[in-house]
């Protein structure tokens, strides 16, 4: 027998209101531990994205929308930039790789994406390294080739010409690994894209593609994606139509939607940067700054909901204190029994306000398992969502939050505590309850 | 071994003050067994929790083996009753939730060594209840109560015995069979008895008998 004992003992004896104190706390504690987790996470699953390439050029507009069309198939697009642009821009000094990008369609709800095979060769995944395929192989078509055929495709439509006799491509593509396993596709299955990035049943028949390649999960938005050759995108009957290809600027249907692009050092990036967001027809972003940029934005919410759940916990203490005050009352014998057999008062204090410790620990406890599991169930939802992969674990900060709770526990057990400690035991002793 | 000298204690209401115990003086020797009889509301029970530092004497000494416990502090009190004396209830107060084993490590748990449930084991077999160790109190008749009750009251080896009508609540055999081990226990620890009672018969069989009415 020990003071634990007796203080686990008593805790179990009323099983009721333990479980309903706890239970408060652990929502308390699991609303602030998931909120917390799953920031963190998502940001660092999110940066993790935005270090597929350090620079990102669109047509002027806002740069997280860019940023978040381009890499994480979000929202739409800012507009599109020429393929004059494009060859300006990549052929400066100290571009590493610039890999055109065009958006727009989709397949039942997942994005097509038109790139060159450069994309493919070129991306690095922070942590795995070069995108790789579980099956298959990357469609051929070079950066090079598409501009080749830009310009020959749209040279002749000006003169008049039919371009379909001159293909040079083959209408190929590479799926995300979670596209295939959620639309059960394999390697030479075909896909009918349809029109915009909505829900859409304007098919677009003449681009059935077939599934070449699948490529291995990363972890990011590339799973939740349909890759086909950029050029595809401009012979899709509805795109590029003389109509549209007369509109100029960023409308311009014949331009491209972003620039995936890699520096060869900080410097190179710096004045790259500069010498784009200088011209007028087009911006350069970093994905890693627009995402630290908008999860501080999310971070002001986030405090909200924070001190929101941090109250949460605070009640949920004041439950443990009324529910340990209210039943002083009818324990005061039992501190008196203590007390004749040799209790201090401070032994009686120490068991009360350990039992309200204990039960805020329990909650504080299972609280961190809730918000283990619900952060598992969200992360999920989240990477069904945005392709983003987060790595939920819990950090030492949980383990000072069930400290912290705990101690917080013990403080509130002290309203109750003193209570029993003012207890005269020989006026309880002498009744004869 | 217990010297009481000049020890009064008042209970204030509002303006009112009433004297509950006005001992001028009181000895008595280690292993003596003494009953402490009187009317209701003659200051008996609080005679014994000034004697375990339960309640504090206004004026006075009272002395317990050379160990003068009105100059102790709260916390001073605690430990020398949790030392030194074995408490006995006229309703048991054992405490639900615990098994008689548990009762009795209770009374092991606040002193100076180490809680040995061999110890409460052994002092319950003695008294009888080596089949019930694990039996809630609940699930144990009124005289099995008695006998973990003293079985607590003892398994400290203490140096005095505070009975408070330790038979008022059993019927006159059972009554007997507790005061029996009641002075069986005291014996075999050395301990001196002190037992408030209103029973004359139950008074009869102790060392001597202190009226409260007298001793006033």
């Amino acid at each position: 027998m020990n003071i634990i004992k007796i203080v686990v003992r008593n805790v179990k004896r009323r099983r009721l209101s333990t479980s309903l104190t706890a239970a408060s706390v652990a929502l308390g504690v699991a609303l602030f531990v998931a909120i917390g987790v799953l920031r963190q996470a998502s940001e660092q699953g999110f940066q993790r994205t935005a270090g597929i390439c350090d620079t990102i050029v669109g047509a002027k507009g806002d740069s997280l929308q860019l940023s978040l069309n381009t890499l994480y198939h979000m929202g739409f697009s800012t507009g599109n930039i020429s393929l004059a642009s494009f060859n300006e821009i990549r052929n400066q000094e100290g571009v590493s790789w610039a890999a055109p990008i065009a958006l727009g369609d989709s397949y039942r709800s997942h994005r097509i994406v038109g790139v060159s095979s450069e994309f493919f060769e070129q991306v690095k995944i922070a942590g795995s390294g070069n995108l790789s395929f579980s099956e298959g192989r990357s469609f051929d078509f070079s950066t090079e080739q598409f501009v080749e055929e830009h310009e020959h495709l749209f040279g002749e439509q000006q003169a008049g010409h039919d371009h379909e006799d001159d293909e040079h491509f083959s209408y190929q593509a590479v799926i995300g690994a979670n596209v295939a396993t959620k639309l059960l596709l394999k390697v030479g299955d075909k896909i009918v894209p349809t029109h915009g990035v909505e829900k859409s049943t304007e098919r677009h028949d003449d681009a059935a593609s077939e599934i070449v390649g699948i490529l291995a999960a990363t972890g990011t938005p590339i799973d939740r994606a349909i890759y086909i050759p950029i050029i595809a995108y401009y012979k899709m009957e509805g795109h590029a139509t003389d109509h549209e290809a007369e509109l100029e600027g960023t409308r311009d249907a014949r331009g491209i939607s972003a620039i995936m692009l890699s520096t060869k050092s900080g410097y190179y990036r710096q004045q790259i940067y500069r010498n784009i967001n200088n011209r007028l027809d087009a911006m350069a972003v970093f994905p890693s700054i627009e995402m630290r940029k908008l999860f501080k934005l999310i971070g002001s919410g986030d405090i909200v909901l924070r001190i929101i759940s941090l109250l949460v916990v605070v009640v949920a203490l004041i439950g443990v204190l009324v529910s340990l005050y209210n039943a002083m009352g009818a324990r005061r014998k039992e501190f008196a029994i203590l007390r004749a057999l040799g209790a201090s008062r401070r032994s009686i204090i120490t068991i009360v306000s350990l039992e309200s410790a204990v039960i805020a620990f329990m909650g504080a406890v299972f609280g961190v398992l809730l918000a283990s599991l619900a952060a598992l169930v969200l992360a999920t939802e989240l990477h069904k969502f945005s392709g983003v992969t987060i790595n939920v674990s819990l950090a030492v900060e949980e383990i000072y939050l069930i400290a912290i709770v705990t101690l917080a526990g013990a403080l509130a057990g002290l309203i109750p505590a003193l209570e029993a400690y003012r207890t005269e035991a020989a006026k309880q002793l002498s009744s004869n309850v | 071994m217990i010297k009481l000298n000049n020890v009064r204690k008042d209970y204030r209401s509002g303006n009112n003050t009433t004297t509950i115990v006005d001992v001028d003086e009181l000895n008595i020797s280690a292993g003596e067994k003494v009953a402490i009889v009187g009317a209701s509301g003659s200051g008996k029970t609080t005679l014994l929790n000034l004697l375990s530092g339960l309640v504090v004497a206004d004026s006075g000494q009272i002395v317990i083996d050379g160990q003068e416990i009105t100059t102790l502090s709260e916390s001073g009190r605690d430990r020398f009753r949790a030392n030194n004396i074995g408490y006995l209830f006229q309703n048991f107060h054992l405490l639900d939730g615990y098994s008689a084993l548990e009762n009795v490590e209770l009374g092991m748990l606040f002193a100076s060594g180490a809680v040995k449930s061999q110890r409460a084991a052994e002092q319950l077999t003695k008294l009888g209840l080596g089949e019930r160790l694990h039996h809630q109190p609940s699930e144990l008749s009124i005289g099995q109560q008695a006998r973990v009750a003293l079985a607590r009251a003892t398994v400290n080896n203490p140096k005095i015995i505070l009975a408070d009508e330790p038979t008022g609540a059993l019927d006159s055999a059972s009554a007997r069979e507790a005061l029996d081990l009641l002075f069986e226990q005291s014996a075999s620890h050395d301990s001196t008895l002190i037992c408030v009672t209103h029973d004359k018969s139950v008074a009869a069989n102790f060392d001597r008998i202190l009226d409260m009415g007298q001793l006033q």
